[in-house]
């Protein structure tokens, strides 16, 4: 380590949702004198739009702070992250790029159940973990409790624990001396050969992509000749920069420094997401270790709602792969949606985010098949096919099993809510695992539940049911066998297979006449009447009619209306464009999602 | 010499009815003689821009044209048989049932036509679409109108609050005792209407379709009945009663219109006086002109022939065009083949099960 690392810290905060992580890193950049009071807005590093309006962290973002303690100038390299499960490959990777972490727990709540993965994704990295308790200015804050659990549950040392108020600005001095103090600077060699782990990317219309990195070894300025490690490929580096927290071109970046670097790299498949990059010549021979490449859970296909952009579609789903490396998509066509693809989640969440960023940074419209999860399927044959589309089940006659992904699910709650969440996760199908007492306020409730389950409107449910109480996380925990069936809905006679979906036969039932009554809601009538019907193999089980269009005519035409009534003809044209036409039957686009809407079960 | 028809749009009314969305305004003096002398200069435009024209047929329109001092009307139409030869076998006035103060005079012009607007003969019904008049005074003005004319029409709606099906057949059995043709309308809720209001704070209750439809043909079957055949969408007549200058519009003959929001269609012209800016003094300040296409022709001559009863002519067509209507509209045409009558070689219609659901058929044609 140098004299120059000496007076570096990298680290991140990570929190349960709604903690005050996002608050916290307001202050910080406040008491620093990064942004200028004036400047300052809420949530400062949550620059896009949906994580102001949802008031969630759904992307790292890094900034640099300047603190003096004791006469000596530090660097402060913070990188926000974000709380919820969806997202836990992005706190992976901003894990990798730090020493330290701020572990924020929420003097009111307690220890939730995704600042314990969160905990273990930081002691899996190796990080020094500063407990900070925030939110002590309120009347129901209990610290002595708080510092309690994280000793016990996580098994900290609490003494060093900051008490903070993010919102009310206490303590936040003793904050940022304690990450000084108690956070290990980096260490590697500046004049080594390069070695820059690529934790974020984006995509700058003028610089090509632009790689956020963190400096591990050897340093790098405009000009540098350097090289992506996994693909070869090479570049001349144009500039880099700091965030300073907007980006601010620097001369140099050196081992130990978090930044940005830019290359002129106009094609976005070049980079990737957790690659090394290092010197054309001279470079290092072994990479950093990356990420774990992360396995979506949910799947859904996403298509143009005006069958006619699918081109933009795709241009938009590559730009925001840059920016979300867990994003993994191909392909799929569809017989009602037309081109499209079945992209990969880590979580309904993050499907949502996926598409509100789609629709918005790239202003599409999107129409959303029914999230369905990895099926595994096998055939009498003792072949194995893995389904991540319902309509891809192979012939009914020709499967022997069909196993589904179980996760096993940590519920934390107030014990007044055992009895409601035990009777949600029965009817889910889960299996109990354990139930511990944390404390006389907390319960931990372990179960094992499908995923599929999860993924249909388990965590609306559970939120509702325990007043918001109750905290969820899970974890992928292998396939299971189970009586699933396939359900395919017809429209007039013919398969719409943008719906069909695979579910417990137990339930088959009440799903499909759920959404048949959906659809007879959604599609409008037509100059015939459309018997909609839900099908197992070549049974129905269920069916409604949409009854035919009685009256569509204008009742006035004189001279004055014509004009009129041709724009209305017009009008009514343009809405039929955003319909897609499914054998004789027209469902307009938004059909398709109202469908796919569950809470209202 | 070409025929046209005469269409002059007076904008008064003594108030607005809910379900009104033309142009209208509230009577006085200085604004009667503003908009008279602004529609004898329209006419005037016209005269001297298509002195070609025989006028064939003159609706007076409104608002309500009976609410306006005779004086003004007879300016007005003094002027057009001043400036136009008119042959018109056909002359239209529009009159309230509560404002008849100058019926008998009309004649002295040459109106043989009345259309009176009566929309209902239920006093809750009328009530409830803010209409100034009663039953009786609707008794009253067509006692009074037989005294006069022989061609009388009136015009009812369908869908109206407070109406069922017994009070629309009930109004239809006493109406046929005056009139020679029945406008029956579906209620359409305009924006910005009183019944757009109403509706929206749910004072009123939309009727659904099936209602509607089940409704106009136990009207239309009623009307049959009693010797009115159904011509257009909303309009019946006794043998030899249809509207000549209603027909010009379908058949899209050529046609004036003038007054605020009246339209004229010359040639491959459209032009249609906004109420806006009325106030300027040269109508091609205020006017709004289209210039039609053969294929906006084309398109309009089959949407608006297949409202009518009588059809499309596709010989006449196929002449006007150079092209048949297979020729002219192949995917149209072949998407909607089931919706159609092709019982007879020379005309298309609608088949009547898809009659009143012609606009998703007009909508391939567009």
């Amino acid at each position: 380590m140098d004299n120059r690392q000496r007076l570096i810290r990298n680290f991140c905060i990570i929190a349960h949702i709604d903690h005050g992580k996002s608050t916290l890193a307001d202050r910080l950049l406040q008491e620093t004198e990064t942004v200028a009071d004036r400047n300052m807005k809420e949530q400062m590093l949550d620059d896009m739009d949906i994580e102001r309006e949802r008031g969630i962290t759904v992307k790292l973002t890094p900034a640099r702070m300047k603190y003096t303690l004791d006469g000596t100038e530090y660097t402060l390299n913070l990188i926000d992250t974000p709380g919820h499960v969806d997202f836990t490959y992005e706190v992976s990777r901003s894990l990798a790029a730090c020493e330290g972490a701020l572990l924020v727990v929420d003097a009111t709540q307690g220890i939730e159940a995704q600042t314990l993965t969160n905990v273990y994704l930081a002691l899996d990295n190796d990080l020094e973990i500063l407990p900070v308790i925030n939110k002590i200015d309120l009347q129901s804050a209990d610290i002595e409790g708080t510092k309690k659990e994280i000793e016990d549950i996580i098994g900290l040392d609490t003494s060093r624990a900051v008490l903070v108020s993010a919102k009310e600005g206490i303590n936040i001095d003793r904050l940022l001396e304690s990450i000084v103090k108690e956070l290990p600077a980096p260490s590697g060699d500046s004049e080594g050969p390069l070695r820059a782990l690529i934790f974020d990317s984006i995509y700058d219309n003028f610089k090509g992509v632009i790689c956020n990195v963190r400096i591990f070894d050897g340093k790098i300025s405009a000009g540098t000749r350097i090289k992506m490690m996994s693909n070869g490929k090479e570049f001349e580096c144009t500039e880099v920069g700091i965030f300073n927290p907007t980006m601010l071109e620097i001369n140099e970046l050196k081992a130990g420094d978090v930044g940005y670097i830019a290359a002129s790299i106009k094609n976005v498949e070049d980079t990737s997401v957790g690659d090394t990059i290092t010197y054309s010549l001279n470079g290092a021979t072994e990479p950093l270790k990356g990420y774990k490449k992360v396995t979506p859970m949910v799947f859904a296909g996403i298509y143009p709602a005006d069958g006619s952009r699918y081109n933009e579609l795709r241009e938009a789903i590559n730009k925001l792969k840059l920016n979300d490396a867990s994003l993994s998509y191909e392909p799929e066509s569809s017989k009602a949606l037309g081109f499209g693809f079945r992209v990969g989640f880590l979580g309904l969440l993050h499907m949502e985010i996926v598409e509100e960023r789609l629709e918005r940074e790239f202003d599409l419209d999107l129409v959303t098949t029914a999230p369905s999860v990895i099926y595994k399927v096998l055939k009498i044959n003792g072949d194995e096919v893995t389904v991540d589309n319902p309509t891809k089940l192979p012939d009914q006659s020709t499967i022997d099993k069909i196993l589904e992904p179980i996760v096993h699910a940590s519920i934390f709650s107030p014990p007044d809510y055992v009895g409601p969440i035990m009777e949600l996760c029965q009817e889910k199908r889960g299996l109990f695992i354990n139930m511990t007492y944390l404390d006389p306020t907390r319960v931990h409730i372990e179960y094992k539940i499908p995923l599929s389950e999860i993924i249909y409107d388990f965590f609306d449910t559970l939120k509702s049911r325990t007043r918001g109480y109750a905290s969820l996380d899970y974890t992928l925990d292998g396939y299971c066998p189970d009586n699933l069936v396939k359900v395919d809905f017809l429209l007039n006679g013919d398969a719409c297979d943008a719906l069909s979906l695979i579910v417990h036969r137990d339930k088959a039932y009440a799903r499909a006449r759920n959404i048949t009554e959906r659809l007879r809601e959604a599609i409008p009538r037509q100059m015939f009447e459309i018997p909609i019907q839900a099908t197992i193999g070549s049974k129905i089980i269920a069916r409604e009619t949409v009854k035919a269009v009685r009256k569509d005519v204008l009742a006035k035409c004189y001279g004055g209306d014509i004009t009129r009534k041709k724009k209305l003809l017009e009008k009514q044209k343009e809405g039929k464009k955003r319909m897609r036409q499914f054998g004789s039957v027209s469902i307009p686009s938004d059909a398709f999602m109202s469908i796919l809407k569950i809470n209202d079960d | 010499m070409i025929d046209r028809g005469l269409y002059i749009h007076i904008p008064f009314c003594s108030g607005k009815c809910y379900y009104c969305d033309f142009f209208s305004v509230a009577i006085d003096t200085e604004k009667l003689d503003f908009f008279t002398t602004k529609i004898i200069s329209e006419i005037e435009y016209f005269s001297s821009q298509y002195p070609d024209t025989r006028i064939s047929s003159i609706y007076i329109g409104g608002g309500t044209p009976s609410i306006v001092p005779f004086a003004y009307i007879e300016r007005i139409v003094k002027r057009v048989r001043d400036l136009f030869i008119v042959k018109s076998d056909e002359f239209t006035i529009e009159v309230n049932p509560g404002e008849i103060e100058w019926i008998s005079e009309y004649s002295q012009l040459g109106v043989n036509r009345i259309s009176l607007g009566v929309q209902s003969l239920d006093n809750n019904v009328l009530n409830n679409c803010g209409r100034r008049h009663s039953r009786d005074s609707v008794i009253r003005a067509f006692e009074e109108l037989n005294k006069y004319y022989k061609n009388l029409s009136c015009d009812l709606i369908l869908g109206l609050p407070g109406q069922n099906a017994t009070t629309l057949l009930t109004d239809i059995n006493e109406v046929s005792n005056y009139v020679k043709h029945i406008s029956l309308y579906f209620l359409k809720i305009g924006e910005g209407t009183k019944f757009d209001e109403l509706i929206n704070n749910r004072v009123f209750v939309l009727p659904d379709d099936d209602y509607l439809v089940d409704t106009y043909y136990l009207a239309k079957n009623r009307m049959f009945e009693l010797g009115f055949k159904r011509y257009e969408v909303s309009n019946f007549a006794r043998d030899g009663f249809e509207s000549k200058h209603n027909l010009s519009y379908w058949r899209r003959k050529e046609y004036i219109g003038v007054g605020p929001s009246a339209c004229s269609l010359l040639g491959n012209n459209r032009i249609q006086i906004s109420h806006n800016n009325y106030f300027k003094n040269r109508l091609t300040e205020y006017a709004i002109e289209e210039v039609l296409t053969v294929e906006d022709m084309a398109k309009e001559t089959v949407i608006l022939s297949l409202r009518t009863d009588s059809g499309l002519d596709l010989k006449l067509f196929e002449n006007t065009y150079k092209k048949s209507i297979y020729q002219m509209f192949p995917e149209a045409m072949e998407k909607n083949y089931k919706y159609f009558d092709f019982s007879n070689n020379n005309i298309l219609k609608l088949k009547e099960e898809y009659f009143l659901t012609q606009n998703i058929v007009f909508q391939d044609f567009i």
